[in-house]
């Protein structure tokens, strides 16, 4: 399999977005745009499938690479790569960026900037996952803020210059911190580098003087790193710009923020963490279980009193963060697999809730499910609205993780692999899995079941063909990845293992 | 243990349902054409799965009733430490509950078919096969992972009912909310429980469930797990559902939500029994199964309505059934299980709140003749299927023991409801009509509850020597290691005592109180809304979350939006942009100041050149003398 294809991966969104720039400077409509976007997003996604089905199960280290040199007097080299570690995160961008612009399709306005910025943000989001520098990591995951800047800032609700300024503030102040834990970690390094490959292990020595105590620079790295990563997650405490974001910016928007952002977030932080910094991470793993347990109660708890659909799936987001810390904190084979193939099925299922999300708002104008004095807002559109019903119910069903779907197969490695070091955390996932469960079965029934009211046919149509490609490929991924998750963890497994025997 | 690497063979029962699934779901999907065939269609799924279990049946019998297991790697590989295996597991159990209880969907969907006025709607008739299916993929699993495949498809079915319902008014899919929460929560802890107690030695076989060492985490994974299938019988304090029962469609709700469910949870329940037995916890199990039913029964008392009088003795004959699995084991919880179901679905017809228009009007003799019959049905009384495994259990006990006690209390309890349901059913003013079918198929399940078919005795085991056998008990040999035998004389007397007492006692104080129930309610208002209100345990429940999550929230508000956004950027940005006004402050300052330096410097030099410039030829002669001297003096150092 030639390692050029990675490049071209990363690239061919990229092209798309150029094109969507010149686009309409030589007089093209928004249709020429659409079809661009579909198009360069469809061929990279392909490229990724490719890719991915031709790895080899029970394999640790890089199957493809491909590197040059870039900066090589300062070390920079463009080094990409896919091993177990990312290869679940390529998939999870080749779905759903396509579906991303299908579901904008019928945008009049404004829709070269959307398309291009989702084109270049599937080229930064790719390259993030699969960059094997961190030079290279830091370049494209920073770069994803700005694009994803401008779509809130410009295509946002009322308070758009508000929500869209604590983003970038967030952001900037993360990506800030993790660029400093780039740079101590290159220069404790002889000879520096930024390579990952070199870096792994405990390679990172020495220490600071701070206050006339020595500081280990590995530990002031990894928080500078973790730090830096987790204010672009939706983690407690500082997850208001993220909820406050969800009631600003349009569902397929928020998806990007909830189901890609996100699990791409934790999916840089397991790699780099896991790999430079296993000691630094055995001794903070009850830290981060700990705030991973805190995120599901919490983030449970609040989605049980929501009456918005968007803040229910942010708080949803942030329970699965949450349940995806433990499996990571875990340290065992079981949990720390669990944990990556549970961010692949919570950011298919959150798109699939995303997209259910904007259906109900281009029908009713709005998400709220339930009035500020308690009562249905709409509800009995299963009369209307069969198919958006079924699929809506196998989505929420891919989201608790009930059997037979992928969030099944994810939570149970998750709590296997726990138990044994974190019995109380791993209780608290079962807690907060219910506590969701309990508002989206009552989501469900003002919704979908009862006598109609609020709302009559007219208004509430079920799925078109155009919403039903959307949501159909989500549904039929989360039930094959309930069946037959042995491919996709066989993949996982080794370089799991591999990075985990470096903690030991 | 070498384990496959995939299923070689699989049974026949795999096809059977998937046709039936795939029957049931085209009766939804499959447009108007589909539709009209209905309940048909389902009809024809419950038939191959009979057809299939025949073949089954057939080919265990030439293999000497040897069980088929096969058993192959699932999520991850050999090289895993915690791979997880699925499998399928036939045993002789197996198959026999697949053909009961396929037989008994069968006439249930034919007897709804029957019901011309209140015909089953498609949904409906899909939702049971689909719950069906569910149901008997738990029963034919070879490890437990597999099973909750099988709850999963189980749940698919609910939500088709629920979704057939709900749209009729809001209290149905109030229920309906409720039902599948609880289900939900059951197989949350279930699931949490397995995983917990996940061996990863490899010996996830249900047949041959081995336990090496007793960990704590595998007690406490039983117990979870355990906890979770009581909770999937909805048992007591679950019973609040009772309270908010929609009207109608008693049999159909009756049958997925509580016999389907109960089959379900029972399929769990004895292939994990062994396991459960090996970590201590089967008295534990039993004790609080059968306090349960207690509970279950007395709230059943309570009740004002016929329909919720009924409901609860059906979750507390479940609970029966699983104190009759703990103690005495999987054959007599099954006999016992079949003949709560048949009776259920027997006076389910009787028990219906509205009389249906536009059928056959028959005498009532025949439906009080059926309501008897029926209520002996659900007694366990003589004749039928329930003696033999009550007069076992009886046997069974320790002549002083708690569960002696208990038990005796319960099956007073359980007769006495059964016959108040049935004598409030007859006295009610309308009288359900009934088909000429429908007699066929009450007919057949009657015939199915005759303890004669299962065990060869006529009176299901009451007599001393075993006078009345008229056939074997070929029961026995689908339930491995099983014996029937009468144990000592003695034993037998006093279990035969227990019986007949409880029994007498139970129908002549439901037949005794039958016009007495409103004076008591009359004389005593506060203790019979106390009954009552004992199903409002769960509001505690709900309003406990309402505290917590008012309590999270205001936290959230002020941590995350008044301390986060708002205090920390304020005290940030305040002290940041008084850094910034005095740093350009003094840049500024500074920068006047170097200003002012440099003018000065430079004002001074040229002042005193000014002051050199003057005018006067004498300060020119005096300068250029001077420089002359300099400079000479310069060039003769040089040489």
């Amino acid at each position: 399999m030639s390692s050029h294809l990675i490049s071209l991966m990363i690239a061919i969104p990229f092209l798309g977005a150029l094109l969507e720039v010149v686009t309409p400077l030589m007089g093209g409509r928004s249709t020429l745009c659409r079809w661009i976007a579909i198009t360069a997003s469809l061929m990279s996604s392909l490229v990724g499938i490719v890719m991915v089905s031709s790895l080899h199960g029970n394999q640790p280290g890089l199957q493809i690479n491909e590197v040059f040199n870039w900066v090589g007097s300062y070390a920079m080299t463009y080094d990409v790569g896919l091993d177990g570690l990312n290869v679940l995160f390529v998939i999870l961008i080749s779905i759903v960026f396509p579906l991303l612009v299908l579901s904008e399709w019928n945008r009049k306005q404004g829709a070269p900037g959307v398309f291009g910025l989702f084109l270049l943000l599937q080229t930064g989001f790719l390259g993030s996952v699969v960059s094997q520098d961190l030079f290279l990591m830091v370049f494209f995951w920073s770069f994803t803020a700005v694009p994803l800047y401008f779509l809130f800032a410009v295509w946002g609700g009322q308070e758009r210059e508000a929500s869209a300024f604590r983003f970038i503030t967030m952001s900037a102040l993360g990506n800030a911190l993790f660029l400093m834990a780039l740079v101590i970690i290159y220069f404790s390094v002889e000879p520096h580098s930024f390579s990952i490959k070199d870096l792994m292990g405990d390679r990172i020595h020495g220490t600071f003087d701070l206050f006339g105590s020595q500081v280990p620079i590995a530990s002031i790295a990894f928080l500078l790193l973790s730090m830096g990563i987790a204010c672009r997650l939706p983690l407690w405490p500082f997850h208001g710009w993220f909820t406050f974001q969800a009631t600003q910016s349009p569902a397929s928007f928020f998806v990007l923020l909830s189901a890609i952002t996100a699990p791409i977030g934790l999916a840089v932080f397991a790699r780099l963490a896991l790999s430079l910094f296993p000691a630094e991470f055995s001794r903070w793993s009850h830290v981060i279980v700990a705030l991973g347990a805190i995120n599901v109660i919490f983030g449970a708890l609040m989605a049980v009193s929501q009456r918005e659909l968007r803040l229910l799936m942010a708080y949803a987001a942030m329970t699965q963060m949450g349940v995806v810390l433990v499996g990571l904190g875990s340290r065992d084979s079981a949990g720390v697999v669990g944990a990556i193939y549970q961010l692949l099925v919570q950011g298919l299922a959150l798109t699939g809730f995303g997209f259910f999300v904007g259906s109900v708002r281009d029908r009713m104008g709005h998400s709220a499910f339930v009035s500020d004095e308690g009562k249905p807002n709409f509800g009995g559109w299963v009369a209307f609205t069969p198919f958006l019903a079924l699929l809506t119910a196998l989505v929420f069903a891919g989201m608790l993780g009930l059997p037979g779907l992928g969030g099944f197969i994810g939570q149970s490695l998750i709590m296997m692999g726990s138990y044994s070091s974190y019995p109380l955390p791993m209780t608290m996932i079962a807690l907060g899995v219910f506590l969701i469960g309990y508002q989206f079965f009552s989501v469900y029934r003002s919704i979908f079941l009862g006598a109609a009211h609020g709302s009559d046919s007219k208004e509430v149509f079920d799925l078109s063909l155009r919403e039903k490609s959307l949501i159909l490929p989500i549904v039929f991924c989360l039930i094959v990845l309930g069946f037959f998750p042995r491919p996709l963890l066989e993949l996982v497994r080794p370089s799991v293992a591999m990075v985990l025997s470096m903690m030991k | 243990m070498v384990l496959a690497e995939s299923i070689q063979h699989f049974p026949l029962f795999v096809g059977a349902f998937a046709l039936a699934a795939a029957l049931a779901f085209l009766q939804v999907l499959g447009g108007k054409r589909f539709r009209a065939f209905s309940p048909w269609s389902a009809i024809l799924g419950m038939a191959l799965l009979l057809v299939a279990a025949c073949f089954e049946w057939h080919g265990m019998w030439v293999g000497g009733m040897a069980a088929f297991v096969e058993v192959a790697r699932w999520w991850q590989s050999s090289q895993s430490h915690n791979e997880v295996q699925f499998g399928f597991f036939i045993d002789p159990l197996g198959i026999l509950f697949v053909t009961f209880l396929s037989l008994v969907t069968f006439l249930f969907l034919a007897m709804s078919e029957y019901r011309k006025s209140a015909p089953v709607s498609p949904l409906t008739s899909a939702a049971t096969v689909i719950s069906v299916v569910g149901v008997l993929g738990v029963w034919i699993s070879a490890t437990i992972w597999m099973a909750y495949l099988g709850l999963g498809i189980f749940l698919i079915g609910q939500v088709f009912w629920g979704v057939s319902q709900s749209s009729k008014n809001i209290e149905e899919s109030h229920f309906f909310e409720r039902s599948i929460r609880e289900i939900f929560l059951a197989m949350t802890l279930m699931v949490s429980g397995s995983a917990i107690a996940f061996d990863s030695s490899g010996y996830q076989r249900l047949d041959v469930y081995k336990v090496e060492v007793v960990t704590h985490a595998l007690v406490w994974g039983k117990a979870l797990f355990l906890a979770g299938i009581f909770v999937g019988f909805r048992p007591f304090p679950f019973l609040g559902w009772i309270r908010k029962l929609p009207p109608g469609a008693l049999l159909q709700r009756s049958f997925i939500f509580q016999h389907l469910q109960g089959a379900l949870f029972l399929g769990f329940l004895v292939r994990t029994l062994p396991a459960i037995e090996a970590v201590g916890l089967r008295q534990v199990g039993a004790l609080i199964a059968v306090s349960l039913s207690l509970f279950s029964f007395t709230i059943g008392l309570f009740q004002r309505s016929v329909v919720k009088s009924f409901v609860a003795w059906i979750s507390g004959g479940y609970l029966l059934v699983l104190f009759m699995l703990f103690s005495t084991g999987p054959r007599q919880a099954f006999l016992y299980f079949t003949g709560v179901l048949l009776a259920s679905l027997i006076l389910s017809r009787v028990v219906s709140e509205k009389e249906q228009p536009g059928e056959t009007k028959v005498s009532a003799t025949p439906i009080r003749f059926i309501v008897i019959l029926g209520s002996i049905l659900g007694s366990g009384g003589v004749c039928f299927v329930g003696t033999a495994p009550l007069m076992e259990l009886f046997q069974s006990l320790q002549a002083v023991s708690v569960e002696l006690v208990l038990l005796a209390f319960g099956f007073f309890l359980s007769v006495w409801l059964v016959w108040k349901v049935g004598i409030q059913a007859l006295e009610r003013s309308a009288l359900n009509t009934w088909t000429k079918g429908a007699y066929v198929i009450v007919a057949l399940w009657f015939l199915l509850g005759l303890a004669v078919l299962w065990t060869g005795s006529l009176s299901g085991g009451l007599l001393w020597g075993d006078f009345d056998r008229v056939g074997s008990a070929w029961i026995l040999s689908y339930f491995a290691g099983a014996t029937e035998s009468f144990l000592d004389h003695p034993r037998f007397i006093r279990a035969t005592g227990y019986y007949a007492t409880c029994l007498i006692l139970g129908i002549g104080v439901a037949y005794g109180l039958r016009h007495r129930w409103t004076i008591l309610m009359a004389r005593f208002p506060r203790f019979w809304a106390w009954g009552e209100k004992v199903l409002r345990l769960d509001e505690l429940g709900q309003n406990g979350l309402r505290l917590l999550v008012q309590g999270a929230y205001s936290i959230e508000y002020w941590l995350a939006e008044k301390l986060i956004h708002f205090a920390a950027p304020a005290l940030v940005l305040k002290a940041v942009v008084s850094m910034s006004r005095g740093i350009k402050l003094s840049d500024i300052g500074f920068l006047k100041a170097i200003d002012a330096s440099a003018r000065k410097s430079i004002q001074f030099g040229s002042r005193t050149l000014q002051a050199v410039q003057n005018g006067d030829v004498q300060w020119y002669v005096l300068m250029a003398t001077a420089s002359i001297l300099v400079l000479l003096g310069y060039y003769c150092a040089l040489l």
